[in-house]
């Protein structure tokens, strides 16, 4: 089958799924919004006392005001560009260190550095989780990054242990041995042909994180245990717990429903990617 | 730098490997001792569980360190003490002096790498070649294990090359630096017959132009008879029997062999007959009776065989340094002086 490549398979699978294309088109917008504000295009006057307490949607202040008289659409788009940082550095930290210790434990399975990996990676996943999260958030507390290691704590366990069954499966196979055969070393027959047999494994599961990450950053945030500087929408949350007490519901809906549209077009997408890059599926 | 065609590269001196060491420890292969010629092809035969891909994998030194146990009087691949090596030097060796061809083309290709960085891997692993050098060797090497359009060839993927045509990629792989020792396991095995005879004869013309020695595990008595110069025949870890491919396989001493040749369908004008097998099966390793450990199958077994194990002698009575040898204490009888033409 001439010119006939896998990447081109995944791609035509990827195009015939319509509900992941809009999840596409969705996360693709967010992202173009929160570059344009990490770009300082958008969204700068998030912190800026520009009206009054608690003025409705105007030409002004699309979304209105907030209690402090703060624009709540500069917020609401300054949060996009929050919600991407975190999530992208959650995901990439946490994909790293889960497969490189994925990857150690099930080359040395059942050896001492199998048996310590796969006990640390339980005793992670026993603590509850948003319990965990708070607890290692609070604890570095001092830290600019508290929410951050928190997360990355208790996320690339999934990934270890994700990457450590298909280390298992891939060690015996032919290609991992011929790799052996030809004198390459065993940190170059991990990272040059056990690791990038998991990538269909590594994506899904990175975008997985990436909404969790961003999910609980909502929830630490109202916390109080995330974003120091800067806003997001965990934190407008937080402050609109009084305001609708006042029957102001502005705030509140302009961080949830941007967050419920990018959750939504992340689990479109994730549900897409994983049927067009499961080997299993369609014919080879 | 190549050796001359016949010399000897590689020597193993009674080899044992031995699995399982914690539950006492299991002999999968237990004394065998191989010489290989350069340009020559032996072929290694014996059904599966006799422990001929174990001894392919010794060689290459590439026993699972966790279960097996490796140990021999002697291993040297021309002046180089093969047993000495720790695990960087074994790293130098495998791919440029010995490498290794498997039996299933489609799973030794990574699936995410096109055959041409495939190549290139090996290539920059063991030469110093610039990136271009490393290209121009990389399709020179493609063009001589006959793909027809070496350019296009780089950039496919496994999957999109029929089994020959993986098969003439990981040959090319295993070539590529002219190794001194090839270890083809089964290499035709996952293959139709007609692609069967194109590999083979590909090894083959490549072995001889490079002066590689081949080690050809196989089941198959044909494919011996085909393309290589001498066998070996491997029962239960052991050598069962040796010599020149032709006179071992018209000649066969050791009832093992002979039933080997029994069990090959045949095509002929004449009445159809019956293929042979051997009754039973190879017994589990430390299940094996005492004696001889063909007693237990053999049609010619007697008190002898059952309590004192043959060793391998030379299957001319007259000629004591025959290249043909068994291991039977009752070898099938055929006339003198045939056991060496």
């Amino acid at each position: 089958m001439p010119g006939f490549e896998p990447s081109n398979r995944v791609w035509q699978k990827l195009r015939a799924n319509r509900a992941g294309l809009a999840g596409c088109a969705l996360v693709s917008l967010y992202g173009l919004i929160a570059l344009a504000v990490a770009l300082g295009w958008a969204g700068q006057e998030w912190s800026l006392v520009s009206g009054e307490r608690w003025e409705s949607a105007s030409s002004a202040h699309w979304f209105g005001t907030n209690q402090l008289g703060q624009d709540i659409f500069q917020r609401a788009i300054y949060s996009v560009r929050t919600a991407f940082e975190i999530g992208l550095l959650v995901a990439l930290t946490s994909t790293l260190l889960g497969s490189v210790c994925g990857a150690i434990s099930g080359w040395y399975a059942d050896t001492w550095a199998d048996h310590g990996l796969v006990f640390l990676t339980g005793v992670l996943d026993s603590i509850p989780f948003y319990l965990f999260a708070a607890a290692v958030a609070f604890a570095f507390q001092a830290s600019a990054w508290a929410m951050q290691i928190a997360m990355v704590a208790t996320f690339w366990t999934t990934t270890s242990r994700l990457v450590r069954a298909e280390t298992m499966r891939l060690k015996s196979r032919d290609f991992v041995q011929a790799a052996r055969a030809i004198g390459l070393p065993t940190h170059l027959v991990l990272s040059r042909h056990v690791l990038p047999n998991t990538s269909h494994i590594l994506l899904a599961q990175a975008a997985a994180v990436f909404v969790a990450a961003i999910k609980t950053e909502v929830i630490l945030s109202f916390l109080g245990l995330g974003v120091k500087d800067g806003v997001s929408w965990g934190l407008m949350l937080a402050e609109s717990t009084q305001e609708v007490l006042a029957s102001q519901f502005n705030n509140h809906l302009a961080a949830a429903i941007p967050l419920l549209l990018l959750l939504l077009g992340f689990n479109l997408v994730i549900d897409a990617l994983q049927d067009a890059l499961d080997p299993r599926q369609g014919s080879a | 730098m190549s050796p001359a065609y016949g010399e000897p590269v590689l020597a193993v001196q009674d080899l044992r490997v031995t699995l399982g060491a914690r539950a006492g420890g299991v002999a999968v292969v237990d004394g065998v001792s191989i010489t290989l010629r350069a340009g020559e092809i032996l072929g290694l035969v014996g059904e599966s569980g006799c422990g001929k891909s174990m001894t392919g994998a010794a060689i290459m030194g590439m026993v699972p360190g966790a279960s097996g146990q490796v140990s021999s009087n002697s291993m040297q691949l021309g002046d180089l003490d093969l047993a000495q090596l720790d695990e960087s030097g074994w790293r130098r060796i495998r791919g440029s002096r010995m490498s290794m061809v498997f039996q299933e083309p489609l799973t030794a290709l990574d699936p995410v790498f096109s055959v041409g960085s495939q190549l290139l891997e090996v290539i920059r692993r063991h030469q110093p070649a610039s990136r271009r050098q490393a290209r121009s060797v990389a399709t020179t090497m493609l063009a001589s294990v006959g793909f027809p359009d070496c350019e296009r060839a780089m950039r496919c993927y496994p999957h999109e090359l029929s089994g020959g045509m993986r098969q003439r990629a990981l040959l090319a792989m295993a070539m590529v630096c002219r190794p001194q020792v090839l270890i083809a396991d089964e290499p035709t095995t996952a293959l139709d017959v007609t692609t069967q005879a194109q590999i083979l004869h590909l090894i083959r013309d490549l072995a001889r132009q490079a002066g590689t020695a081949v080690l050809l595990i196989t089941h198959d008595l044909s494919i011996v008879q085909a393309v290589c110069d001498r066998a070996m025949v491997m029962y239960c870890g052991r050598v069962s029997e040796e010599g020149p491919a032709d006179a071992l396989l018209r000649y066969p001493g050791h009832p093992y062999t002979a039933g080997l040749l029994a069990a090959m369908p045949r095509l002929s004008s004449g009445p159809v007959e019956p293929v042979q097998g051997i009754p039973g099966s190879v017994p589990a390793p430390g299940q094996r009776p005492a004696g001889c450990s063909f007693s237990n199958r053999c049609g010619r077994a007697d008190h002898l065989c059952r309590s004192q194990e043959p060793v391998l002698h030379s299957a001319d009575p007259e000629m004591s340094d025959s290249p043909h040898r068994h291991a039977c204490h009752h070898p099938l009888a055929h006339p003198i002086g045939s056991a060496t033409a």
